[in-house]
């Protein structure tokens, strides 16, 4: 392992500037900046409500559905802005895609699962469908276990196979970036370990960024820690400084567990 | 309390056990070489073992916290250190041991530069051991600081002495005693501070380092 | 521990009593009625158009029944589907939305003549379309709607959140998540509305007695602008209007009446469970 102590901010995917979230009058996320680096694993952590589900749901614009939402500041991936008006939603959470807490696949067959971001983005080609979800599944290590099944309902998968599912779902339409909030955290210890080598091998071709309230999970597969404290972040530094030697007193605080 | 705390307390209080001893066996070995009595001296060979059953209690006691507690930052960086200043403390104890066999060998007078040696070493484990408890980076660095003189003094001991072994000896032995502080020290400051100054070049540079 | 046993004992005794007592009445009815009846079912009683209404075949009423059911599904589904999909994916929860809420719980409390008075005055009178199976169809159609706008939003709003965000996070827009994942989700409950609505169109009688139901006619119906005999309405007429029709024979025709509802039932389920099972749900 290699021993990082400064953030390498050659190629930045995703910039936070001055972020500003209220719910109504709950100002959840206070000036925010944060740039996320591209082929790294971002964590988030923090305590309960301090924001960190909002500022990823801002990263591909999924708070767009909540109403009473007042968002300011900017977002730029790739350099583009993602609240201009020009930009198409849609378009965005191709590129910036997700998977959550719980694992939420469609009621329908396995191969429709991993098949619907590709066919709603217009992919017709019964060939090329076929081979996206055969290589969606493989990637995630779930093709051996379905491969005979896959007309079968998702819903007949177990949690861990069925969040593997969620992510070779995420990983067909080929987003850039693959956000992700809590993904273990209604699984069981195997099935854990096993997406956590898989977030580790996504990293070579996606940028992750993932919400975790398991301080080992964030510890053991990302590269960059930030943390978060009532709707401030507090810090941002290599995994190994954050967990070692955390600059700033309340993530000292949090980490070593004398919380409150 | 929290079961971290509940368990660096635990391992902190073996930790006492040790540095009571070392301190104890440091001590006496100062006072024989003072009084040039060498009466006392067999208790330094029954604290060995002793020092032996605390070195691997407090390497169990380590393993098992690291194991199941997760420590993190501050807790990680102690228990951390603990295990490495854990092999100092066993080897003071041990170099004691030299000390005191070198000892037996000597008639009275002891030179006197042997006596400020085994003071000012004596000196220095106790700050040392006063620093780890207390974490008390500045005192640590200190310590640092000291170890030049110390190491000069037992130059001149050697030149001056070089006739006879036995005082030779036991002045080599005392200076690895001030070098092991020296251990303890930095790991006081990496617990503290979370900064690696071994290997600096200079002093000025290991605490122009921890400045900040 | 004995205690508990003779609680749980206690208990079980009274949920099986109650059970048996909402049953019993059901299957008491169905089973007088299919021993009354069943002697007069065969063949000719079902797929003969008689030519007198005391004894002779039914098949003109049901397959009045069927036709009618059959219309009023394809008016009232496609309208109350898409008004649920409506008022559960794209209104915001204002008070323009809990008046339309209201509304439809209070249509749904209406006397069912109201109804048949109401497809008289506008279907039949006002747009001229006469007596006939077309204006009977949109006369049940109003009445079952409230049932399927009621049922088919309960199960859009049981479509859970997290179904919703994964649509739209892999790049949906609202319509191809509504089209593509909401109401597929929604089926079998949205199914179930319709098993229910199916059950009392085939049952009814007031709403199509101005609207569509002819007493007597010795031909089947040959499109919706017709006039149809039904099986509720015959019933009712041989029931109460003609003189001289034997036991018998009202005992055969209630049988298909219950018999005709209960198998459109059964249909409507199987084809709910089929596509519960394809979903992977279990409803
Ligand atoms: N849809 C919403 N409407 C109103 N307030 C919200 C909404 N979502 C979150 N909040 C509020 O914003 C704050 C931040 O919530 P958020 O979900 O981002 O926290 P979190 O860090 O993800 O917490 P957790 O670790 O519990 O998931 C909280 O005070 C929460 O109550
Ligand atoms: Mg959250």
């Amino acid at each position: 392992m290699s021993i990082n102590n400064k953030i390498n901010v050659e190629q930045i995917k995703l910039s936070v500037e001055n972020l500003d979230l209220f719910y109504g009058n709950n100002h959840a996320l206070k000036k925010i900046n944060i740039q996320i680096p591209a082929n790294q694993i971002t964590a988030f952590i923090g305590p309960s409500g301090c924001g960190k589900s909002s500022l990823l749901k801002c990263l591909n614009r999924m708070n767009d559905l909540i109403s009473n939402i007042k968002i300011t500041g900017q977002i730029t991936v790739d350099n583009e802005n993602i609240y201009d008006r020009k930009q198409d939603v849609t378009q965005l959470r191709r590129k910036v895609g997700m998977v959550f807490q719980k694992p939420n696949p469609f009621p329908k067959s396995i191969f429709d699962n991993v098949a619907y971001g590709i066919r709603i983005a217009g992919i017709k080609d019964k060939e090329k469908i076929n081979n996206i979800v055969e290589n969606s599944l493989k990637r995630v290590g779930l093709w051996k276990e379905v491969e005979n099944r896959l007309q079968d309902s998702a819903m007949s998968l177990s949690g861990g196979q069925a969040q593997r599912l969620c992510i070779a779902r995420t990983i067909a339409t080929h987003p850039d970036v693959i956000l992700m909030d809590e993904p273990t955290s209604a699984l069981d210890p195997i099935s854990t370990q096993v997406i956590e080598e898989l977030i580790l091998e996504l990293k070579e071709s996606y940028t992750v960024v993932i919400v975790t309230h398991n301080m080992q999970q964030a510890a053991r597969i990302s590269d960059i820690t930030s943390f978060f404290y009532l709707g401030e972040l507090v810090e941002v530094n290599p995994t190994n400084k954050i967990f070692t030697t955390p600059e700033n007193k309340l993530t000292e605080k949090y980490i070593t567990g004398r919380f409150g | 309390m929290l079961k971290v705390e509940k368990s660096v307390l635990e391992l902190r209080k073996t930790l006492e056990e040790m540095t009571d001893i070392v301190i104890s066996i440091v001590d006496t070995i100062r006072t024989c070489i003072k009084k040039e009595n060498f009466e006392t001296l067999e208790f330094v060979f029954q604290q060995d073992r002793h020092i032996d059953d605390l070195e691997k209690k407090i390497d169990q006691q380590a393993v098992a916290l690291l194991a199941l507690i997760n420590p993190m930052a501050s807790d990680l960086r102690f228990v951390f250190s603990v295990v490495k200043l854990n092999s100092d403390l066993e080897r003071i104890g041990d170099e004691c041991k030299n000390v005191a066999k070198e000892l037996k060998t000597l008639e009275p007078p002891i030179p006197e530069d042997l006596k400020i040696l085994a003071d000012k070493v004596y000196e220095m484990v106790k700050d040392a051991v006063n620093a780890l408890l207390n974490q008390n980076s500045a005192l640590a660095q200190e310590i640092i600081l000291k170890d030049d003189e110390v190491d000069k003094l037992e130059y001149s001991i050697q030149k001056k002495y070089s006739n006879s072994i036995g005082i030779a000896f036991a002045a080599k032995a005392l200076e690895r005693i001030a070098d092991h502080t020296t251990n303890i020290s930095e790991n006081v400051v990496f617990a503290t501070e979370g900064i690696d100054i071994r290997h600096e070049n200079s002093i000025m540079n290991r605490l122009g380092k921890s400045d900040k | 521990m004995v205690k508990t046993k003779i609680y749980n004992l206690i208990g079980y005794t009274i949920i099986g009593f109650l059970c048996v007592s909402t049953i019993l009445p059901i299957i008491a009815m169905i089973l007088f009625i299919f021993s009354k009846g069943i002697s007069r079912i065969n063949y000719e009683f079902l797929f003969t158009v008689s030519s007198s209404m005391e004894t002779g075949g039914i098949f003109a009423p049901i397959y009045g029944t069927i036709f009618l059911t059959f219309i009023t599904m394809l008016i009232a589904v496609p309208i109350g589907v898409m008004s649920a999909t409506y008022m559960s994916e794209y209104t915001k929860k204002g008070k323009l939305f809990y008046l339309l809420e209201l509304t439809i719980v209070n249509l749904a409390g209406i006397p069912s003549v109201v109804y048949g008075l109401f497809g008289l005055g506008i279907f039949v009178l006002l747009l001229k379309i006469g007596i006939s199976i077309l204006a009977g169809a949109l006369t049940m159609g109003v009445l079952i709607l409230p049932l399927i706008i009621t049922v088919s939003y309960q199960s859009l709003q049981a479509v859970s959140e997290n179904i919703r965000e994964a649509s739209y996070a892999l790049g949906a827009s609202r319509l191809q998540t509504v089209v593509k994942v909401i109401l597929p989700t929604a089926t079998p409950g949205i199914l179930t509305g319709i098993i229910l609505a199916t059950a009392r169109v085939a049952g009814e009688t007031a709403p199509i007695l101005f609207t569509a139901a002819a007493y007597y006619l010795p031909s089947l119906p040959s499109s919706v602008f017709d006039k149809t005999m039904l099986l509720s309405y015959h019933l009712f007429a041989i029931s109460t209007q003609v003189v001289g029709v034997s036991d018998e024979q009202k005992y055969g025709v209630t049988f298909v009446l219950i018999s005709v509802v209960l198998i459109l039932n059964l249909l409507a389920i199987l084809i709910r469970d089929k596509i519960s099972k394809k979903l992977g749900v279990h409803k």
